[in-house]
């Protein structure tokens, strides 16, 4: 199986924060989800990636290839969004296309006319001018219209008012039907995750906690409410990953969900009220209160 | 694309982008000339104060505006994700602003070259002149240097000061060494050995730091 990203043992220290033995892989072609709270890690994981922080220890290989050594080879297959990033305000949209287009030969230049149009976009004016949505999509304009191999997103929707959030979705749900092209993206959205990635992993305190495909994930997670009395086996148990009692219910939040699971259950006495799918933001908050790899 | 290339177009980015302020010390440049040429004593000594202080600052403004600003402003992020390593844009920068400040330096040395050699001013103080110059442009490559390894707007500035501190005592004890005193005055350009030491000392200082700067820069392990 061919790798858009693969991260082994990598280590950074910086400061009080530190990436711990992280371990991560991304077929090509497949979109992952990267979620994560402030502090995370998830910026660092993407300079990582883009080659713009040498880790202590580990390899990061992207596109096949070890970063940060191969950088300039690697980056011309890349496009790296974030939130980090601003363009020079000083000088118009078109400016900076014509830079881009100068350093990429993939640049499309249709493309990026019909990027302009969807996202209302005038190439003529300065980007000090650009309200802060108006810079996001200007950025993924100049990233989309190279057709970069591997697209990194660092919240790319963060700060975005709803109208221009679904713009960018949408044209980011255009990009993604191109099967060759794999796709990172971070963000605190996880609904927007949800609807976009076939993979996700979950980084907390610098450390990978948890990395699935999105059904695995949704498949294996449920809400159970039960009634009964919560005895000593219930937090004993590594299926369960939460338990809270609400009278006269318990509510049991499971990850190894399945018909035997609910059978365990009833077999200890306990009688099922409801068992409900959970949101990824939900499975996600569970997963770091827990602390643990599910 | 090559990495000559690659640089060439970080240079000529940092070009245009800079480009109008740039011309507006250029055009206060030339008024300052224009004041010199005037041959009045008062128009002379506003002219060639003029001169001094906008050629400092523009070697303020090339190291605040290109390195530090372009930090605070994010927009080295946007640089450094397109294909280009982290010594391609120590290089483009490095190169850029030793570019932007040769424009108008060099327009200030050969205005003042011309007016030594083509006015009553004896034509003996050329030397001391272009030791001078080159004191101001070792001084900015310096600043620059420093400005690209601690990445800090209140040290540069600390070193800019520090250095223009010095430029003074600089004029002043060249100006009293055995080889270059006696022909200040005279019609004849002498490049004594004093003079041509002095020189020596200032590409040295600009090499020591350009390599000193390279040598720091390729051990970064964090570029942003």
């Amino acid at each position: 199986m061919s790798l858009a990203i693969a991260l082994h043992g990598v280590r950074k220290q910086y400061g009080e924060f530190a990436l711990h033995d992280v371990a991560l892989t991304l077929p090509l072609g497949q979109v992952m989800g990267l979620v994560g709270v402030n502090g995370a890690g998830k910026s660092t994981l993407m300079r990582l990636l883009v080659g713009l922080v040498r880790a202590d220890s580990g390899t990061v290989d992207v596109l096949g290839k070890p970063m940060p050594d191969a950088q300039v080879e690697v980056k011309q297959q890349i496009g790296y969004a974030s939130d980090d990033i601003r363009l020079y305000r000083g000088q118009s949209l078109r400016w900076h296309m014509d830079l881009i287009g100068q350093i990429y030969p993939a640049w499309d230049e249709t493309y990026a006319q019909d990027l302009l149009s969807r996202f209302d976009l005038r190439a003529s004016q300065k980007l000090g001018g650009f309200s802060h949505g108006q810079r996001v999509k200007a950025l993924l304009l100049l990233i989309f219209a190279r057709h970069p191999r591997l697209l990194l997103l660092d919240e790319p929707t963060t700060g975005l008012d709803p109208v221009a959030r679904a713009e960018v979705l949408g044209a980011l749900a255009d990009v993604l039907r191109d099967e060759e092209r794999s796709v990172l993206f971070s963000s605190h959205n996880t609904a927007d995750i949800e609807q976009l990635a076939d993979s996700i992993t979950f980084l907390h305190g610098g450390r990978v906690v948890a990395s699935d495909d999105r059904e695995s994930f949704l498949d294996r997670w449920r809400r159970i409410l039960c009634r009964g009395s919560i005895d000593t086996w219930l937090g004993e148990d590594p299926g369960i990953a939460s338990i809270r009692e609400s009278a006269p219910f318990i509510e049991i939040k499971t990850h190894a969900f399945d018909e035997s699971f609910l059978h365990g259950l009833r077999h200890r006495g306990l009688e099922i009220v409801s068992v409900e799918p959970m949101a990824l933001e939900d499975i996600f908050v569970t997963t770091v209160r827990r602390g643990a790899n599910p | 694309m090559s990495r000559a290339r690659m640089i060439a177009l970080l240079v000529i980015k940092d070009w245009q982008v800079y480009q109008k302020q740039l011309a507006g010390y250029v055009a206060g440049m030339v008024l300052a000339l224009g004041l010199i040429g005037t041959g009045k004593p008062w128009a002379s000594s506003a002219g060639a104060l003029l001169l001094l202080v906008l050629q400092v600052v523009v070697g303020s403004f090339a190291i605040q505006s290109s390195l530090l600003t372009e930090r605070k402003q994010q927009t080295l992020a946007f640089i450094m994700s397109l294909p280009v390593s982290p010594m391609d844009v120590y290089w483009g920068k490095l190169l850029a602003n030793l570019a932007i400040y040769m424009l108008p330096f060099s327009l200030v040395t050969g205005g003042m070259v011309a007016m030594i050699m083509l006015t009553a001013i004896p034509d003996g103080s050329l030397v001391w002149m272009l030791l001078t110059a080159m004191f101001l442009f070792a001084s900015f490559s310096a600043s620059l240097c420093f400005a690209i390894v601690v990445e800090s707007e209140g040290w540069n500035t600390f070193m800019m000061l520090a250095l223009m501190t010095l430029l003074g005592p600089f004029m002043y004890l060249v100006a009293q060494l055995d080889g270059i005193a006696p022909f200040i005055r005279g019609d004849r350009v002498v490049w004594s050995p004093a003079a041509l030491g002095v020189l020596a000392a200032e590409c040295a200082a600009i090499a020591i730091a350009i390599g000193l700067t390279s040598w720091l820069q390729k051990r970064k392990t964090s570029f942003l």
